[in-house]
C-alpha cells in the first residue's frame, strides 16, 4: 500500500498521481456549480443590465441598489446568507444549490454593471443614426446598440466569470465538496501541503484557461464587427 | 387636421419653433416653408441654430413650441381636435422619420455593419424588404454614390469621404420625401468634400428635396433654390443665392459674409 515515492524536483510526484482522480472528481463539482452559475448569471445578467439602461427609472434606481449591495458585500456573506438566512423564510437549499445560487447572484449583480456599461459605450451618435433611419427604441436597441455591445461585454464578462469560478472555492465553507475542499482535507490528513496546492492550482488554471480561449474565440469570431448579424438573422 | 396632400401645398412647413437648452436659446421664433424639389441651404455662425433646426424637424431634438409640418401631417405628434398637442408614441414617430433622410456631420455609420447593410438595415427592417431585395436596392444605392466595390467594408475601413457617402446612400434607402444635411463635408478634407458634395449634386439634380446646413458656401451658390441665414437662434435673412450672396439686405449677413475668402463666389 505504499509504493515507493517518485521525487521530482523535490515534489512527491506519484503522490499527486495517486490522489488525481479523487481532485478530479472535485473538479467536476467544481465545474458543475460554476458551469451552472455562468449560465444562470448570463441568461439572468444581460437582460437585467439592459434593463438597467431601459427600465423606467425607479425600476433603474432598484437596480443600481441590488448592484451596491452584492458588489459592496463580501461574497463569503453571501454564501452564508443564502446558506443560513433563506431556511428561515422556508427555502431549504442542498449545499450544491445553495453553491449554484450564491455564485449566480453575485456575478449578475457585476454582470448588470458590464452589461449597462457596455450599452452605455456605443456612441450616442449610433442611436441617432438608428432612431434618423426610422427605427424605434426597440428596434435600436436590438440591432445596433446590443451588437456593438456585446462584443464590448465579452472580455469583462469573462473576467466575472473567471472571478465566479475562483469564488467556488469558498464553497468550501459550506461543505460543498468541490476542488479546494477536497484538496484542503487530503492536506490535513497526508500533509503533502505543496503537492496537493500546486494540483489544485494547476487545476482551476486548466479549467480558467479554457474559458480565456474560448472568450477570445468568441470576441474575434463569432462576434467580430462585419459579421452582419442583423442582416443575417431573419424572423 | 389638414390631411390634405395637394401638391400646391408646401411638403415641410415650419411654424414658430423656438428651442432652448436650459437657459440658452438656440432658437427663436422660426418659421419656413419648403416646396417639392426645393433645395435649401441654411448658413449661419457656429451656434446659429442651424443644426437645432435640421434636428428638430426630424425630432431628434423636441422643440419647446411651435409646429412642423410634413405633406401636411404634423411631426412628432398631433393636435387634437380641441387643438390640444398629443405627444407621438415611439412608432408614430419611427414611422415619420422614414420620410425624412438624415446626413451627419460625423457620418454615424453603423459600426459593426458593413457598407452594404449600412445601407440594406433599413429597408429590410423598416420597409420589410426581404434581405435580397434590400440588399439589391443597397447595392444600387452604393453604385449611385460611386462606391459599388465597396459594399463588404467596414466603415473603420473607408475614408471619411467615402463613408459619408455610404451614409448618404443609407438616408436615401428609405426613399424619403426631404433629405436633412447636417454640415456633411464640415469633417473632411477639400479633396473628400468635393466627392461628397458631387454626390449631393447629382441629388440635386433629381429634384431631390433638401435641406443642407454647411459652410461651403460654392455649393449654396451653384444649387439652392433659397439660401437662410440664421444668427443667434434666429432666421434673419433668406433668398436666392445670387440676392443673399450679392445684395444682402441685413448687416449681419454681410458681416457673416465678408468673413468668407471672395465672399464664397470662387
Amino acid at each position: 500500500m505504499t509504493p515507493a515515492p517518485t521525487i521530482i524536483a523535490g515534489l512527491d510526484v506519484g503522490f499527486m498521481i495517486e490522489i488525481f482522480p479523487r481532485m478530479l472528481q472535485a473538479l467536476l463539482v467544481t465545474v458543475e456549480i460554476s458551469a451552472l452559475a455562468l449560465v444562470l448569471a448570463i441568461v439572468i445578467g444581460i437582460p437585467v443590465g439592459t434593463l438597467r439602461v431601459i427600465a423606467p427609472r425607479p425600476a433603474q434606481i432598484l437596480l443600481q441598489w441590488l448592484v451596491n449591495y452584492i458588489r459592496g458585500t463580501p461574497q463569503i456573506i453571501h454564501f452564508l446568507v443564502i446558506y443560513f438566512v433563506l431556511p428561515r423564510i422556508g427555502i431549504v437549499l442542498n449545499e450544491f444549490w445553495t453553491g449554484v445560487i450564491a455564485l449566480t447572484f453575485i456575478a449578475v449583480g457585476y454582470e448588470i454593471e458590464i452589461v449597462r456599461a457596455a450599452i452605455e459605450s456605443v456612441n450616442k451618435e449610433q442611436r441617432e443614426a438608428a432612431l434618423a433611419v426610422g427605427m424605434t427604441e426597440r428596434m435600436t436597441l436590438w440591432l445596433i446598440l446590443l451588437p456593438q455591445a456585446t462584443r464590448r461585454m465579452i472580455p469583462a464578462l469573462t473576467n466575472e466569470l473567471i472571478n465566479v469560478i475562483k469564488a467556488s472555492a469558498l464553497l468550501s465553507v459550506i461543505a460543498v465538496n468541490e476542488l479546494t475542499k477536497v484538496g484542503n482535507a487530503i492536506i490535513y490528513n497526508t500533509f503533502y501541503f505543496v503537492e496537493v496546492l500546486i494540483e489544485v492550482a494547476l487545476l482551476y488554471m486548466i479549467v480558467i484557461g479554457l474559458i480565456s480561449w474560448l472568450s477570445k474565440y468568441l470576441e474575434n469570431k463569432i462576434f467580430a464587427f462585419g459579421s452582419t448579424i442583423a442582416i443575417n438573422e431573419t424572423r | 387636421m389638414n390631411g390634405d396632400k395637394d401638391n400646391r401645398q408646401p411638403l415641410l412647413r415650419i411654424e414658430h419653433l423656438h428651442k432652448r437648452y436650459g437657459s440658452i436659446p438656440a432658437l427663436i421664433d422660426a418659421s419656413f416653408e419648403i416646396e417639392r424639389g426645393e433645395r435649401v441651404v441654411l448658413i449661419g455662425a457656429s451656434g446659429s441654430g442651424k443644426s437645432t433646426l435640421l434636428r428638430c424637424i426630424n425630432h431628434l431634438e423636441v422643440p419647446d413650441e411651435g409646429t412642423i409640418w410634413l405633406d401636411g401631417e404634423s411631426v412628432g405628434g398631433h393636435f387634437t381636435a380641441d387643438g390640444k398637442w398629443v405627444k407621438a408614441t415611439d412608432s408614430e414617430l419611427a414611422h415619420q422619420r422614414r420620410k425624412i433622410g438624415m446626413v451627419f456631420q460625423s457620418f454615424n455609420l453603423f459600426a459593426h455593419l458593413s457598407a452594404l447593410d449600412n445601407i440594406a438595415i433599413g429597408p429590410h427592417w423598416l420597409l420589410k424588404l426581404s434581405k435580397a431585395e434590400a440588399r439589391a436596392r443597397a447595392h444600387h444605392l452604393l453604385q449611385k454614390v460611386h462606391l459599388a466595390d465597396h459594399g463588404h467594408k467596414l466603415p473603420s475601413q473607408m475614408s471619411g469621404g467615402q463613408q459619408q457617402r455610404v451614409a448618404i446612400a443609407r438616408a436615401l434607402a428609405m426613399e424619403p420625401q426631404v433629405m436633412l444635411f447636417d454640415e456633411p463635408t464640415s469633417a473632411l478634407d477639400p479633396r473628400l468634400t468635393r466627392e461628397v458634395l458631387e454626390v449631393m449634386r447629382e441629388l440635386a439634380g433629381e429634384q431631390m428635396t433638401m435641406i443642407v446646413v454647411t459652410h461651403e458656401l460654392g455649393f449654396a451658390r451653384q444649387v439652392a433654390d433659397t439660401v437662410a441665414f440664421l444668427e443667434d437662434g434666429r432666421i434673419i435673412e433668406k433668398g436666392t443665392p445670387a440676392q443673399l450672396f450679392t445684395t444682402p439686405h441685413d448687416p449681419r449677413t454681410q458681416a457673416f459674409l465678408a468673413c468668407f475668402d471672395g465672399g464664397g463666389f470662387a
